[in-house]
């Protein structure tokens, strides 16, 4: 590979860690190919949960920086969790006097559809529990033609036990909520 | 006239000339019998064939009014004579389509469907998969493409995708597509999700990658064809070699999508006559709009947002007679901004290029 040359996969370290993208020159396609990835982890984020902009400012970069590199630390997997561990590291920021249980349900809910979007299981719904808040966030994928992914908050009659961690989560086979296999632990 | 032919197996060698293909329809459906796994199948094909005939020439022979045009549904000789003249007519082959990805555009696609702006549509198959087939196939008066977004198959273990391709197979089954695509891209990094995907490595990794192809491929029991990626870095340079390869040793097809080759001579200055064998060996393409990055140096990002550019549109008038083929499909791609009229003029500046102003309803 000669020196002018720098390919996509050169960068795969630094596509979702802000830090990293002062590696490359300011001027070079390599530093906007990062922003360009760092970037749509941004609208993810904020475009679904505008209301942390409330928290952070109109930028969000004071949210978004600290929390990319305290997921790298962690080596987080970015999947359907992804809101869910946002809302824990603003337990443990600056940030935690100022979080509220309609945001914790938002994200819960971001987290639930985020599943129902990207899951290819077999599984047609997810429920989340969070020991924050007594309602349980249902996601529901897409199955109807003319349909679309669906969160709902449910309140039970009869209340699940809550989960033994901050969150927990259980798919459901089909479209029913008709068994609780008990809580899994949410994964990295 | 057609693709070639409509056997399913995979590497076929089956070649597909103008004449073999009339003589298919002048004789019985069964002399194709070798190429076709079931009667249903070669009964669909057969029909599929006049479909897209029909579907396609009409324009022209309404124009040219030399043969009194054949009634619905003609016979075996009327449609050979009607076949014969739009072969020697060379009519437009090219089919426009649109992608469907999200259920709450149907009425937004059916009705391009029902007012003919749309050939066909193609499905992003694997965001439906809970829906019943027979539903989904209820809900698309036109032939179907399968684009498959979520497999990951060049990531994925075994058992994920050996349970997702038995699941595709029943909706292929079910929705006979034209094409089933999946994208050649890396979606995960160390076990983290990349929101932005990345371009292979395509020197180094040739060879795994063509494991998976070839793995995935016999899974989805369907010839699998392969798209290009929206070159950001270098590494596009390499892509035109890769697929040649990758394809011609797996069997596989290319997918070629335009707008991604015009995002690639952008930002690595991949010319875009380094694909023309490329359009040449397959009649299954893409097109989208693409948008410039916020920061300098501007590179060109594959968005599907908006408008089609000038030099997309350029691309595809210059390539024509390459891109235009029997069988040929040419999906426009819009994700965002999904509004009827803007849709539409994308539609009909792609209807221009290959020949007609607007859509005839279906037959």
């Amino acid at each position: 590979m000669s020196e002018n040359r720098t390919i996509d996969s050169e960068l795969l370290d630094a596509l979702m860690v802000p830090a990293r993208q002062a590696d490359y020159p300011r001027d070079s396609r390599a530093f906007v190919r990062i922003d360009t990835s760092l970037r749509v982890y941004w609208h993810v984020l904020f475009d679904i949960c505008p209301e942390l902009l409330e928290l952070s400012g109109p930028d969000g970069l004071s949210i978004f920086r600290p929390f990319m590199a305290w997921a790298d630390a962690r080596q987080l997997s970015m999947n359907w969790t992804f809101y869910i561990w946002v809302y824990q590291w603003l337990l443990e920021s600056e940030f935690r006097e100022q979080v509220t249980r309609e945001l914790a349900q938002s994200l819960t809910a971001a987290s639930a559809a985020r599943w129902a979007n990207g899951d290819r299981s077999t599984n047609g719904g997810i429920v989340l529990g969070c020991t924050d808040f007594p309602e349980l966030i249902a996601g529901w994928k897409c199955h109807t033609a003319n349909g679309g992914r669906e969160i709902e908050c449910l309140e039970l009659e009869d209340p699940l036990p809550m989960p033994k961690g901050r969150f927990g989560y259980f798919t459901v086979p089909k479209f029913e909520l008709d068994n609780f296999p008990g809580w899994s632990e949410i994964p990295r | 006239m057609v693709c070639g032919h409509m056997c399913r197996r995979i590497m076929c060698t089956f070649v597909s000339k103008y004449s073999a293909v009339i003589e298919t329809l002048k004789e019985s459906y069964n002399e194709n019998q070798n190429h076709q796994e079931t009667k249903h199948q070669r009964t669909w094909s057969c029909r599929h064939v006049l479909w897209f005939v029909l579907r396609s020439d009409w324009r022209e022979l309404s124009k040219a009014s030399l043969l009194p045009l054949p009634a619905f549904i003609p016979g075996a000789e009327a449609a050979f004579s009607f076949v014969m003249f739009c072969f020697s007519s060379r009519g437009v082959v090219m089919q426009i389509g649109l992608n469907f990805t999200l259920g709450n555009t149907l009425d937004l696609v059916q009705r391009l469907i029902r007012e003919g702006e749309v050939d066909y549509c193609e499905l992003l198959i694997d965001n439906f998969l809970h829906v019943p087939p027979h539903e989904l196939a209820g809900a698309f008066d036109c032939p179907i493409g399968f684009h498959i977004m979520f497999s990951k198959f060049l990531e994925s273990d075994p058992e994920y995708l050996e349970s997702m391709a038995a699941r595709l197979r029943t909706y292929i089954d079910v929705l006979k597509p034209m094409y089933v695509s999946d994208h050649v891209a890396r979606f995960n990094h160390n076990g983290r999700q990349l929101y932005h995907l990345a371009e292979l490595d395509y020197r180094s990794e040739y060879d795994a990658v063509r494991q998976r192809v070839e793995r995935w491929q016999e899974k989805l029991g369907q010839r699998l064809y392969l798209e290009n990626y929206p070159s950001i870095m270098d590494s596009g340079c390499d892509a035109p070699g890769f697929f040649e390869r990758i394809t011609q040793e797996t069997g596989g097809g290319m997918f070629f999508d335009a707008s991604n080759a015009v995002c690639a001579h952008h930002n690595c200055g991949l010319a875009l006559d380094a694909w023309e064998t490329l359009i040449d060996s397959t009649p299954h393409f893409h097109v989208g709009s693409y948008n410039y990055s916020i920061l300098e140096p501007k590179v060109v990002l594959d968005t599907h947002d908006g408008e089609l550019s000038s030099d997309t549109l350029a691309f595809l008038e210059r390539y024509k007679e390459r891109f235009d083929k029997p069988g040929a499909t040419m999906t426009y791609e819009r994700d965002v901004n999904i509004e009827y009229d803007a849709i539409v003029a994308d539609l009909r500046k792609l209807r221009a290029i290959f020949g007609d102003a607007k859509a005839v309803s279906h037959v």
